[in-house]
């Protein structure tokens, strides 16, 4: 009988999460980092 | 309770989060604890000037150091934590220098700067909440965006990378989902802080709250191991 070794994967349902959360987080990030922008340009120009 | 009870969970949340941390930076060392540390001072600092503002109402000093630490420092000093884990030392001492410099900075404006409570009953807000449309004098707001766009870029995004790195690698899981908790919660105050400029009551103080529990668990989760691997079927024979 074989002994059990890693298959280097995570298990199954942190392989379909994680993907799916840093995609969701990377557009979070991507928009509120333009609605920063807008702010801020909108800040400097009544300064 | 949203302006009151809220904030001084995230408050002493905050300091409780702080302490974990400090006791870590003592223990293991590493710049970036200590810059943890502080910001969680910060985010502590903020909720308890929101707590004292929604129980006790206008201090001119409460604010100033609302507006200093909960509404500037705070995303751009834990971001410098992770600054300090991830980039080149040197890289990271630079920035360092010039965030220092940046925040007493900062500190000079709001201090010095002309308040006017009345002007937080204007622009959509109900005043129930802390807003930054109380400062009179021109320069000051204007540097928010700046520090929480640094903030957001090296806390959030240094999470998201951690976590890709390990993901990517299939190592550490306890590590990958602690910044995928982290980079969610940093996320939260910023999300709070829009619905709060689109009237939403207590959006603000809620963001804030939920942020730092996810921080604090992202912390928790990626410092303690876990069974990480799936083990292969085991063959009979």
């Amino acid at each position: 009988m074989e002994k059990s070794k890693s298959s280097r994967e995570y298990p199954p349902v942190y392989e379909k999460i994680i993907p799916i959360a840093l995609w969701a987080i990377g557009t979070v990030v991507f928009v509120l980092l333009l609605i920063t922008i807008a702010v801020a340009l909108r800040l400097v120009g009544t300064a | 309770m949203l302006n009151t009870l809220v904030p001084l969970m995230s408050s002493i949340i905050s300091f409780v989060f702080a302490f974990f941390v400090f006791k870590r930076y003592v223990e293991r060392k590493g710049t970036y604890l200590l810059l943890w540390g502080i910001g969680m001072v910060f985010y502590g600092i903020g909720g308890f000037c929101e707590f004292y503002y929604g129980t006790f109402g206008w201090n001119a000093l409460v604010f100033r150091l609302w507006y200093l630490f909960g509404a500037i420092l705070v995303a751009a000093w834990l971001g410098q934590g992770t600054v300090y884990l991830l980039a080149k030392p040197n890289w990271a001492k630079v920035l360092t220098v010039i965030l220092v410099l940046g925040s007493l900075y900062a500190a000079y404006k709001i201090f010095t700067a002309q308040l006017d409570p009345s002007l937080m009953l204007g622009a959509g807000h109900t005043g129930s909440e802390l807003s930054g449309h109380a400062i009179v004098t021109g320069g000051v707001r204007v540097l928010t965006p700046f520090f929480n766009l640094y903030g957001t870029l090296t806390l959030v995004g240094g999470a998201a990378y951690s976590a890709f790195i390990f993901w990517r690698k299939r190592v550490l899981l306890h590590r990958a989902l602690g910044n995928i908790f982290i980079a969610v919660g940093a996320i939260m105050p910023a999300f709070g802080g829009l619905f709060s400029r689109l009237q939403i009551p207590g959006a603000l103080y809620l963001g804030e709250f939920l942020g730092v529990i996810l921080i604090f668990l992202g912390f928790l989760r990626a410092t303690k191991p876990m069974d990480e691997t799936v083990p292969a079927p085991v063959s009979a024979g």
